[in-house]
């Protein structure tokens, strides 16, 4: 056996084994032209329980970065701030808003971008800033905290105000009003047996009944409406008539009034000539009555004497 | 035939018999009392002017007809006499003679006067006929007749007086009555020109 071994040509394949990790390892590494990211900074006013530095940053679902750094503001210890490495083509705008968001059951979280509106202008570095600021907005469960909380103080006050209702004193009267109600209810049934139902549905007939007999009768009415607006018209003629002679009358009185005034219609002068005249031709009137009716008198009591003069009068002391 | 063409002439006949009734004379009477006005000498009324007014009275005392009583309540019309003009007129017409001439007014008018005047007096006639006893054995008339004295400006009663004479009848007959009835009503007028001279004093 030939132990003749060239050292030459192993260290030529060593050196090719080399070269050949080398080459591959550059090529593994290599950052490709797409993978040219940016760096954001967000900061958190809520724990980031479950975001681990190379956690993923997603834009609506799609993975576009990773989680940097982690640490504590140092210009607000209440506040976490988060260093991301997002690619360039991710369009972050000034409305993109980062959410901490669960990653199933497992527990860890990613940050989750949306909001970015395409007619946005792109985030920019503040002047003095190291990195441009993405606004964070409360997580699922921030809301959900904030909303238990809100939940739990109300109903704990109704709590408290149910406490209040339920005393001693108003139990009692609930308890009252749950008997009397009871009794009401009692009475009810008792009042609505079958012969007052039946009562009942023939109320509620005679109703209906009515009701349609007033439709019919509201066309009545309506025409009763339409002749009172004609008789309205009517007695408005007939009192402006009446105000019109009445308009008449008062200047015919005013023209009395100024005749009397002015001596032209002396009423005392024209009845002192007038009334005794009418008396003496009633008194002589009142004598012809008298005389007719005398006459009628006798004829009354013996018609013939108009022609053959047959009453017997008795004759007077002293007549032949 | 021609007979029956004048048949007509029966009930015309038998119409105008009525003509032929013969009615007995009807003596008509008047009231004059023959009064000598006295003239008083109260001058209380001097300066006013009165009017007699138209009598008041029955409607029987209206007409011409001569009425009397006998006994209590009958009462009859005479057959054979009435008088020539109603008692009412008449007995105004005495008394307006009578106050006229008395001198106690400054004039004194009858009722239809349209002269102006101050007083009126008024004249009721209550009674004035002629009564006859149930036996027509007795005969009086009875004059009853209310005065008034008026102020027309105030229409105011100034004084009121009745007045009635009695005078027993002469003659049982329609004649001795209408003498009755003139002296009693000449009584009655003298009663009341004295009334009246009284209240103008």
């Amino acid at each position: 056996m030939n132990n003749k071994v060239n050292y030459t040509v192993v260290g030529l394949l060593v050196l090719l084994g080399l070269t050949m990790i080398l080459a591959f390892s550059y090529w593994l590494l290599q950052p490709t032209v797409d993978e040219k990211t940016s760096q954001y900074i967000i900061y958190f006013d809520e724990s980031v329980l479950g975001l681990n530095i190379d956690a993923p940053v997603k834009y609506r679902g799609i993975s576009v970065g990773k989680v940097t750094k982690l640490k504590i503001n140092p210009n607000n210890s209440e506040q976490v701030e988060v260093l991301v490495t997002i690619l360039r083509t991710t369009p972050v705008k000034v409305d993109t808003a980062a959410k901490l968001t669960a990653q199933g059951i497992t527990g860890l979280s990613y940050i989750n971008l949306s909001m970015g509106g395409n007619m946005s202008d792109s985030l920019k570095r503040l002047e003095g800033a190291e990195y441009p600021v993405i606004k964070s907005i409360p997580s699922f469960f921030e809301n959900f905290e904030k909303s238990l909380g809100s939940v739990s103080t109300n109903l704990s006050n109704t709590l408290i105000q149910t406490e209040k209702l339920l005393n001693d004193e108003n139990q009692e009267q609930v308890a009252l009003l749950l008997e009397r109600t009871a009794g009401f209810m009692d009475k009810l049934e008792r009042l609505l047996d079958d012969k007052t139902i039946v009562s009942l549905q023939n109320s509620v007939q005679n109703l209906e009944s009515t009701s349609s007999k007033i439709d019919k009768v509201i066309p009545n009415v309506d025409t009763f409406i339409k002749k009172s607006v004609v008789w309205e018209e009517n007695i408005h003629k007939s009192m402006d008539s009446i105000m019109v002679s009445y308009l008449g009358i008062t200047l015919s009185m005013d023209e009395i009034r100024r005749a009397i005034s002015s001596g032209e219609f002396n009423i005392k002068e024209i009845t002192s000539d007038l009334v005794p005249t009418m008396n003496n031709t009633l008194l002589d009137l009142q004598e012809v009555m008298i005389k007719f009716q005398d006459t009628l008198n006798q004829y009354d009591r013996s018609p013939s004497d108009i022609l053959y003069k047959q009453e017997e009068i008795k004759k007077a002391p002293g007549e032949k | 035939m021609k007979l029956y063409k004048h048949l007509y002439i029966l009930p015309l006949l038998y119409i105008f018999t009525a003509c032929s009734t013969t009615v007995p004379a009807i003596s008509e009477y008047r009231i004059n009392t023959n009064l000598t006005t006295e003239e008083f000498t109260q001058h209380g009324c001097k300066d006013n002017s009165l009017k007699i007014a138209q009598a008041f009275s029955s409607s029987n005392l209206m007409t011409q007809s001569m009425r009397y009583g006998e006994g209590d309540f009958k009462q009859y019309t005479f057959r054979e006499s009435q008088w020539a003009e109603s008692p009412n007129r008449a007995i105004t017409s005495e008394f307006l003679a009578y106050i006229k001439n008395s001198n106690l007014f400054k004039n004194v008018q009858i009722s239809k006067s349209r002269s102006k005047n101050g007083l009126l007096l008024e004249t009721n006639i209550v009674d004035f006929m002629q009564y006859f006893s149930a036996d027509e054995k007795s005969s009086y008339s009875n004059v009853s007749i209310v005065l008034t004295l008026i102020d027309t400006k105030s229409n105011s009663v100034l004084a009121t007086q009745s007045f009635s004479s009695r005078v027993e009848a002469k003659e049982l007959s329609a004649e001795g009555g209408v003498v009755a009835l003139n002296a009693a009503l000449k009584s009655v007028v003298i009663e009341g020109g004295e009334w009246l001279a009284g209240v103008c004093k």
